[in-house]
């Protein structure tokens, strides 16, 4: 009885304990690139 | 944008930097510098917090330090009179014997950073193989690398092309160890904290533009070419690789987060990312050295 009591204070005990999170293994994060972003003028440049 | 565009010089002395600002929105404002002696062969460009303008050049091994306005405030480093018979590049040919680093003095410097000091961090580069850190004034402190600062090495301290660099809010450095496929991180008085190796395999049946070995230390996936940490309380490290061609974000303790891109020209793939910059967490900004290009990423994570 003892014994089992001890059982269940360890089980109980490691349910109390915080999980550590769940290691994610990393993911493909979508993204989205701005057509034409930079406007450069023609060539000659501008001076 | 600093780049290789200009006409004047000859091919393999190439005085063909030129610095271009444009506005947030990517329309051009201006050309700053032209023909400044330093100008020769670019490397990178970084603004201060102070919006002053840093220009590293691995052709006149130079870094300027220009105002907001353009004028010339700081000069490190002393440009050859010529760099015709010298140059090589040891990233990707048989090992050149190089000669001792000088303090004061750069091999093909690679980028510039600072601490919250104002304290002046080089990573220095192609020949020279370490990082230096000079006041803000400019006066030299130290240099930190194998031997005698222009050894390739793979310890703590040591690098091989360290080709970026980017500091943190705390002052620590995080190098792009490129050839040693690690991004070494120091804190603002040089000394190794740890590195950050990002494995992550390449998708199946994953191209490398430009025909290279891609056993090649350069090209190695999730070999560091560029850095930028984003401000703000919460930083995060973007590194970017030239094979598989990705971006990674990072916690600034190396966890990777997540990863995006590949090669290619067309939008959303890259031809080896040779700048980065992130203004925030889900906004970067990619300079491409194969495509002549800025993209203008917008990152939409699910978590």
């Amino acid at each position: 009885m003892k014994s089992l009591s001890r059982v269940a204070a360890l089980g109980l005990a490691l349910l109390a304990y915080p999980l550590p999170a769940l290691a994610q293994a990393p993911q493909e994060i979508p993204f989205d690139s701005v057509p034409n972003f930079l406007k450069m003028p023609p060539r000659p440049l501008p001076r | 944008m600093y780049t290789r565009s200009g006409a004047p010089g000859h091919i393999v002395a190439p005085q063909a930097a030129q610095l271009f600002e444009f506005a947030p929105d990517g329309s051009f404002v201006r050309e700053i510098g032209q023909n400044l002696y330093s100008m020769a062969w670019a490397h990178a460009v970084r603004i201060d917090k102070d919006d002053n303008i840093w220009l590293v050049d691995n052709g006149s091994d130079m870094i300027v330090k220009l105002s907001p306005a353009g004028q010339v405030m700081l000069v490190l480093g002393r440009r050859r009179e010529s760099v015709a018979s010298t140059h090589t590049h040891p990233a990707l040919m048989p090992e050149t014997p190089t000669p001792p680093a000088r303090d004061t003095s750069f091999n093909e410097p690679t980028d510039v950073a600072w601490d919250p000091a104002g304290n002046i961090f080089i990573s220095d580069g192609y020949k020279n193989m370490s990082v230096a850190k000079l006041d803000k004034n400019g006066k030299w402190i130290k240099r930190v690398g194998k031997g005698n600062g222009a050894e390739a090495g793979s310890g703590p301290g040591e690098f091989n092309n360290p080709h970026g660099i980017a500091a943190d809010a705390a002052g620590n450095m995080y190098v792009a160890d490129r050839s040693n496929g690690r991004v070494q991180v120091l804190d603002s008085d040089l000394k190794f904290v740890r590195n950050i190796v990002i494995d992550i395999p390449p998708p199946q049946g994953a191209t490398l533009t430009g025909g290279y070995d891609k056993t090649l230390a350069p090209f190695r996936p999730g070999a560091p070419w560029a850095v930028c940490i984003t401000p703000g309380p919460k930083q995060f490290l973007f590194v970017a690789d030239a094979y598989p061609g990705r971006v990674y974000k990072l916690a600034l303790d190396g966890t990777v987060l997540g990863y995006f891109g590949t090669d290619g020209k067309e939008l959303k793939q890259f031809n080896w990312i040779h700048a980065i910059a992130c203004p925030s967490e889900n906004e970067v900004l990619v300079a491409e050295l194969l495509t002549w290009r800025v993209q203008k990423l917008l990152l939409k994570p699910s978590r």
